[in-house]
């Protein structure tokens, strides 16, 4: 919008013109001429001395080039072989055998673990303008920058198909996992475990080769594969992550790359770096068009998106796809934590399941979890999905600026507008992830710590949806009664409970309703 | 995981949805760029999501996302520290009064449509260039072998012709 005074003759033209585009985009007005980079030819005298006069000018201009780049740079640079996808490493580790990483030992014991990793540094510590970016991402402060990088580490989700995925960071930007060997040994050590290619400390599956049309296994189980990750930060790529139980093909040309799911389970996330502009070509078959990144990503049967945060235009292309329908699935922002819980929804657990799971989180050791977590306890906006919680993350691993990073970041996710989002998300489930929130929360004070910042998040996700006053003073109420975690438990158990008897599934309107409460009540 | 599958009756949004392109153009004729009219149409049907629009006609539902779509618009301008005075807002709805004065969308779309086939061919290839192809004036005077000024002028007489024509037929 120009400061200048507009007329309405200006305001007629643009809509004009937004008409024109759209009719255009959508087919309505065909098209009779050539793209621009074919324009009619000029008049010949003229064009023959235009492109003459360009030719010198660009032959002038080579040659000096040229020369330059002789003088300044006697040998040829190696070219990198895939600049913005010089990851993943995903590897299926087999039952029974296990991998050290470092400081840590994973396992797969009587189930198959597949293991992600991207390959590149996530966030470089010596690229000031990518810290300054993140930083604003991020909410966060020059000064604390530097401690993003300890946010990535290793996670794991999902039990029967565990996935485990390292970040690239981890692997080669120092920090703790890799610290305990040079980069390169550490992916030489992975490359020969997982079969894969490592050179100068990458280490590379061929499903990101731009020149072959990759195709991943059926493990029989549920996939990850994860591009991007932290090189989309820098690269303006996208970070795209693809769950399903069948295969997966890619292509990257040129300018694309483009995947398609197969499965009926597809989990796809997009980098907040990710640039994406949409759309769709139905229910079954929904593409989105990543103009940054140059990516196409065509997905059937797709029944969980996530966005690995809730900035960039990859959040908006998802929602106006959910708005849209033409995603018949839930979406929600946020990272790796998340991406567990999907995972863990998608499976539901047994109890057996669940304390293996919990015996694999403790085998991690404490150090395996992302301070990141903590600040990730939106899955109340999942609520229509079956979630647990499994998440066990240690504090006392943290340091004091870490703790503080993560309060930050948690208050920020928290303020979040995913109650926009939550709205249109069934809520079917309810009191029962209340019911497990809580019987998590009786837990541990790990755990509790966790509970209660997704109760207070379910409970702002429930304010959005009933817009109930009563929820609202329970929240205040809460604030100032939560002077200690057990105090907030107590008063969270008597006060959920008290609220959950008054909702009632109403079925027509696909939502819950609160009842009025009755003089026995007051 | 039968929680997640979308329930095949009609939801809220199917009353609000088809006005997309409509808010779409709106804001763009309030002076969003493309990422922005995406952004904030998005915003308003999400706003307009949680209520209950389906004994609303057509053109009070569009009228009312138009509302928050102008909103939104003028709380965006002002994160960025500008405004937009209400003389402009009041020429916007003017113009959009004066295009689509029932709220017509599709109707003023379909005249539009008709109305290109008027211009001349030469008319009809910078509306091409500029509003298709996303060419530049200077990119569009290079493809029609003009001056851009000479591209200027001819856009001006092809809107003017079309904006004509549109009135004519939607009257």
């Amino acid at each position: 919008m120009t400061d200048r005074p507009q007329t309405q003759a200006d305001f007629e033209a643009r809509l004009l013109g937004a008409d024109l585009e759209q009719l255009f985009a959508a087919g309505a007005l065909p098209s009779r001429i050539d793209p621009p980079s074919a324009p009619s030819a000029p008049p010949p005298a003229r064009a023959w001395a235009s492109r003459l006069s360009l030719l010198a000018m660009a032959a002038c201009l080579l040659a000096s080039v040229w020369i330059g780049w002789r003088a300044l740079r006697p040998a040829p640079p190696e070219v990198a072989p895939i600049s913005a996808a010089a990851g993943p490493l995903a590897r299926l580790l087999e039952p029974g055998h296990s991998v050290r990483l470092g400081d840590h030992h994973l396992a797969a014991e009587g189930r198959a673990l597949l293991v992600v990793a991207d390959g590149e540094p996530t966030f470089p510590p010596d690229d000031p303008a990518l810290l300054a970016r993140l930083a604003a991402t991020e909410g966060l402060t020059p000064e604390e920058t530097p401690m993003i990088r300890d946010l990535t580490r290793w996670w794991a989700l999902s039990p029967t198909a565990a996935v485990c995925i390292l970040s690239g960071a981890m692997l080669l930007n120092g920090l703790p996992v890799a610290e305990a060997q040079a980069p390169d040994q550490l992916a030489q050590e992975l490359a020969a475990i997982y079969k894969l290619e490592a050179s100068e400390g990458r280490l590379r599956l061929a499903l990101v080769d731009p020149n072959k049309r990759p195709q991943l296994p059926n493990l029989g189980m549920a996939t990850i594969v994860k591009w991007g990750g932290g090189s989309s930060v820098r690269s303006g790529g996208a970070g795209t992550l693809l769950l399903t139980p069948s295969s997966i093909h890619c292509q990257r040309g040129e300018e694309q790359l483009v995947c398609t799911s197969t499965g009926k389970r597809t989990l796809i996330v997009i980098d907040a770096g990710s640039e994406a502009a949409i759309y769709r070509q139905g229910p079954e078959s929904c593409q989105l068009t990543i103009v940054a990144g140059k990516l196409d990503i065509t997905l059937r049967g797709a029944d969980l998106v996530a966005i690995e945060k809730q900035d960039g235009k990859a959040v908006r292309a998802f929602r106006a796809l959910l708005a849209k329908r033409l995603l018949p699935i839930p979406l929600t922002p946020f990272s790796e934590p998340v991406l567990r819980q999907l995972a863990l929804a998608l499976r539901p657990l047994s109890q057996a399941q669940r304390e293996r799971f919990d015996a694999l989180l403790a085998d991690l050791g404490d150090k395996a979890y992302k301070t990141r977590q903590a600040a990730s306890n939106q899955l109340a906006q999942l609520a229509n999905a079956d979630i647990r919680i499994l998440t066990r993350v240690t504090q006392a691993t943290l340091t004091a600026k870490e703790a503080e990073v993560s309060a930050r970041l948690r208050a920020i996710h928290e303020q979040s507008p995913l109650a926009k989002i939550a709205k249109i998300i069934d809520a079917r489930n309810l009191d029962r992830d209340l019911d497990v929130l809580l019987e998590v929360a009786r837990r541990d004070a790990a755990d509790r710590a966790v509970a209660l910042a997704r109760i207070k998040a379910l409970l702002g996700y429930a304010k959005g949806q009933f817009m109930s006053p009563w929820t609202s003073d329970m929240i205040k109420d809460t604030e100032a009664a939560a002077g200690s975690d057990q105090a907030a438990l107590a008063f969270w158990t008597k006060h959920i409970a008290e609220w959950t008897s008054q909702l009632r599934w109403n079925a027509d309107k696909g939502r819950y309703d609160v009842l009025p409460k009755t003089d026995s009540d007051r | 995981m039968a929680a997640l599958m979308m329930p095949p009756t009609a939801t809220p949004s199917d009353a609000i949805e088809p006005h997309r392109p409509a808010l779409w153009g709106y804001l763009r004729m309030l002076g969003c760029d493309r990422v922005e009219a995406d952004d904030l149409a998005q915003e308003a049907l999400l706003a307009a999501l949680g209520r209950d629009l389906g004994d609303w006609e057509a053109a009070r539902v569009l009228g009312y996302l138009r509302s928050i779509a102008r909103n939104k618009f003028i709380d965006m301008l002002r994160r960025r520290g500008r405004e937009i005075s209400v003389e402009s807002l009041d020429a916007a709805e003017a113009a959009w009064q004066a295009l689509t004065p029932d709220e017509a969308v599709d109707a003023r779309q379909e005249a539009l449509r008709h109305c290109l086939d008027q211009l001349t061919p030469r008319a009809r290839n910078a509306i091409e260039l500029v509003y298709h192809h996303d060419s530049s004036g200077e990119q569009a005077a290079r493809a029609l072998g003009i001056s851009t000024d000479a591209v200027k002028g001819l856009l001006k007489r092809a809107r003017a012709l079309l904006r004509e024509c549109v009135s004519r037929r939607i009257a």
